[in-house]
């Protein structure tokens, strides 16, 4: 079963334009596994993944939890992870997960999801894939668990994507594909002969259909690798919750919204914050087109704030104090530096105090997505 | 108290969006400035704020409550919130660096320095063994500055209708860089980080201020901050019209418009881009597009698509990009399409504004890493 929410299939609403949900977390390869037979003979390097089924499971529980969007309400979820496994769902059930093989993604997308996008337009169409990804000249691969299997061809179980992507024109919905994965191209996949072609989930547009609104995030830029944390979501997925949450939001005629635009301009700018923070190559490569399109209305926004100084030793000695009407947030020297949290927008009193250096106090106008300050001194 | 915000941009200012925000942090409007511009917004309020949205990705607030007239200079972006790098004169040049960001920032700061009058060479070995060479299209090597020792090399170039191919040798990675023609600076970088990595940073300064920030905001997918620059790209037109045409500024009007679907505001100049400059690539892709999104004839976008792919790459990743989505839109073509334009990509750097094709070690194992960027006016 791939159904995670609604618990029933009777229970998905198609008489108006809804999101409908895709999910994927590929973590378990088994043909990749060293000394595991492999028709490939070479497994390009690529390992087993700790992060993408937690991250595919945390963003399939904040669509079902927290997804807020009047015009387009929530519609459905289907997840695929791999190892397949028992997840908990939002009403306390626990449901089995099918595996993410390329067979159960193509009939989850082709039979399930797609059905659903196409039943009425103007909805939300969201794809998020997270997994191993290959990218070879202009093309773009994600590989299903059961990717390099023996009983087929070298590259006949892997999605080209972007085949796929273009053959939805057709449907009428704002179209978002979160890919967090690798785009790295492999020596091997380069070399080979024939280079890989993939399989394609949908071909039923025509030249001409274009939706008005389609967003494409990809983790990582092309030639550079995803990221995340052994054993947590990935830094992407971290920034896309984040930004939904309201670092992306925009305040129009005081209503809050993310829209496709807000999201690509805040997801760039957390991931680079993050980036340096951990002095990583981390590029995500937000990939907007169209009309910008209302993706969800938060109920409130926030700066996702980050404080430090230049140098170890005045961040190993500052003590933060953060204040704003009557809250006062403190961080005490010796704690983790830079101090990351997430602020409400507008003016805060932002205090410094070391034991060895002047005492540092400014104010300061905070506006989502982001505020970094690094103290010179 | 309600009242008319005026705005002006100081002459040193890069073009940049900026947003304008009421006390309650709405949005109240958003607006594009060239240096010397300046631009008048009702507010609800005298403390109203400006949000300046950098091309480089940066966006700078500026709260001045009550002035209800507001001159923006370089310096009043500078003297906010993020502390400034390093002066150039304290900057350790042959010690590893702190973080990408710094260097990043060091790559400006050398651009901001480029002396057109000093002593040239054609072809650079920069620290850490990058070669770097020049050319236009395939003419002979145009001749730089080395400077800092050896840690850069800058080109002042002369205005072209082709374009400018900047080859990077590294040890065991090659990269080539299309640049266009209107390209009138190009500075090269070479520094140390830390973990025993290097960046090679090429920053690019073309001869339109406006069409180097859409382009950079393009590349971030930051369109919030590019469609507000769509009346500068319906001018775009008249850049082809001008004793010195600038299809390449032309191109990224066009790239705009596509993108953000205004597809009335082509009118119909685009055909006009694509049958004087059919040597740029960009413009075929363009032409194709437009037909795309106009429904028109299958065949003529089939020979436009059909064309570029013949073609050497597109100058601009953008045209990169359609090139690869037009090339799955042919059908039973397609995959043959697919295939040739693999063929010609390789690696592609989608990061890069400037089409980067990358041969040599799988990434992930050479220790280079190849920082592509525009410059905002010096």
């Amino acid at each position: 079963m791939s159904l995670y929410w609604p618990p029933e299939e009777q229970d998905i609403d198609l008489t108006g334009p809804r999101l409908h949900a895709i999910v994927i977390g590929a973590g378990e390869y088994p043909h990749l596994k060293p000394g595991a037979p492999n028709a490939a003979g070479t497994n390009f390097g690529l390992g087993q993944l700790t992060t993408t089924t937690i991250t595919a499971k945390r963003i399939a529980e904040w669509l079902a939890t927290k997804y807020t969007n009047t015009a387009v309400q929530f519609g459905s979820i289907e997840l695929l992870l791999s190892p397949g496994e028992q997840v908990t769902r939002p009403d306390g059930k626990d449901v089995v997960i099918e595996e993410a093989t390329l067979a159960n993604i193509t009939d989850a997308f082709r039979k399930r999801w797609l059905k659903r996008c196409l039943a009425q337009p103007g909805g939300i169409a969201f794809f998020y894939f997270a997994g191993h990804g290959l990218s070879a000249g202009a093309a773009q691969y994600l590989l299903p668990s059961d990717f390099s299997d023996p009983a087929g061809t070298r590259w006949e179980r892997c999605i080209d994507f972007k085949a796929s992507r273009s053959g939805m024109g057709h449907v009428k919905a704002t179209q978002l594909f979160f890919v967090d994965a690798c785009r790295e191209t492999p020596i091997d996949a380069l070399t080979q002969a024939n280079p890989p072609t993939g399989a394609r989930l949908v071909d039923d547009a025509t030249m001409f259909d274009q939706p008005a609104s389609i967003a494409t995030y990809y983790a990582a830029a092309q030639g550079l690798q995803a990221y995340g944390p052994e054993d947590d979501a990935t830094y992407f997925a971290t920034a896309v919750i984040d930004s939904l949450d309201g670092a992306a939001a925009l305040n129009r005629n005081g209503k809050l919204q993310v829209d496709t635009f807000t999201l690509s301009n805040a997801l760039g700018q957390i991931i680079s914050s993050i980036a340096a923070d951990l002095n990583k190559p981390l590029a995500c490569n937000p990939d907007p087109s169209g009309v910008a399109a209302t993706i969800h209305t938060p109920p409130a926004a926030h700066v996702r704030t980050s404080i430090g100084c230049q140098t170890p030793q005045a961040n190993a000695e500052s003590a933060i104090l953060l204040q704003r009407g009557g809250v006062a947030i403190q961080s005490a020297a010796g704690q983790d530096r830079p101090w990351t949290g997430r602020l409400t927008p507008g003016d805060w009193n932002i205090h410094l105090t070391f034991q060895n250096f002047p005492q540092q106090t400014r104010t300061e106008t905070l506006m989502p997505p982001l505020f970094e300050l690094e103290v010179e001194l | 108290m309600s009242g008319t915000l005026k705005i002006r941009f100081a002459p040193d200012m890069p073009p940049a969006a900026v947003e304008v925000v009421s006390p309650d942090l709405a949005t109240v409007d958003r607006l594009w400035l060239s240096p010397g511009d300046e631009k008048s917004v009702e507010v609800p309020s005298e403390g109203s704020f400006l949000r300046v949205h950098l091309a480089s990705g940066k966006i700078v607030t500026l709260h001045e409550p009550g002035a209800m007239q507001r001159t923006i200079t370089r310096d009043s972006l500078r003297s906010t919130r993020k502390t400034p790098p390093a002066t150039r004169d304290a900057r350790p040049l042959k010690v590893p660096l702190k973080n990408i960001r710094q260097v990043k920032a060091i790559a400006l700061e050398s651009m901001a320095a480029v002396d057109p009058a000093a002593a040239r060479t054609p072809a650079a070995l920069l620290d850490g063994g990058v070669h770097v060479e020049l050319k236009r299209d395939e003419g002979p090597a145009r001749v730089g500055e080395i400077r800092e020792d050896g840690a850069c090399i800058t080109f002042v170039l002369p205005p072209t209708e082709l374009r400018y191919i900047l080859s990077l040798g590294m040890p065991g990675l090659n990269v080539r860089v299309r640049m266009p023609g209107s390209a009138r600076e190009v500075l090269v970088r070479s520094d140390e980080i830390s973990g025993g990595r290097r960046i090679a940073a090429v920053r690019v300064r073309t001869h339109d201020a406006a069409a180097d920030a859409i382009s950079g905001y393009m590349q971030r997918g930051d369109l919030y901050s590019a469609s507000s620059m769509s009346d500068w790209a319906e001018q775009a037109e008249h850049m082809l019209q001008e004793k010195m045409a600038n299809p390449f500024a032309a191109a990224i009007g066009a790239y705009l418009l596509l993108r953000l679907r205004r597809i009335e505001l082509l009118h119909d100049w685009t055909r006009n881009l694509a049958n004087r400059f059919p040597h740029i690539t960009d413009t075929l892709v363009i032409r194709a597009w437009h037909l795309i999104q106009t429904r028109g004839n299958e065949m003529e976008i089939r020979d436009f698509f059909g064309k570029a792919l013949d073609s050497s790459l597109p100058v601009f990743t953008e045209g990169l990009r359609l090139l690869s989505e037009g090339a799955r839109l042919l059908g039973h073509d397609a995959e043959a399409a697919v295939e040739k334009l693999n063929r010609h990509a390789q690696r592609a750097l989608t990061h890069s504004p400037l089409t980067a094709t990358v041969q040599g070690t799988p990434s992930g194992t050479s220790p280079f890493d190849v920082d592509i960027d525009y410059a905002p006016p010096a």
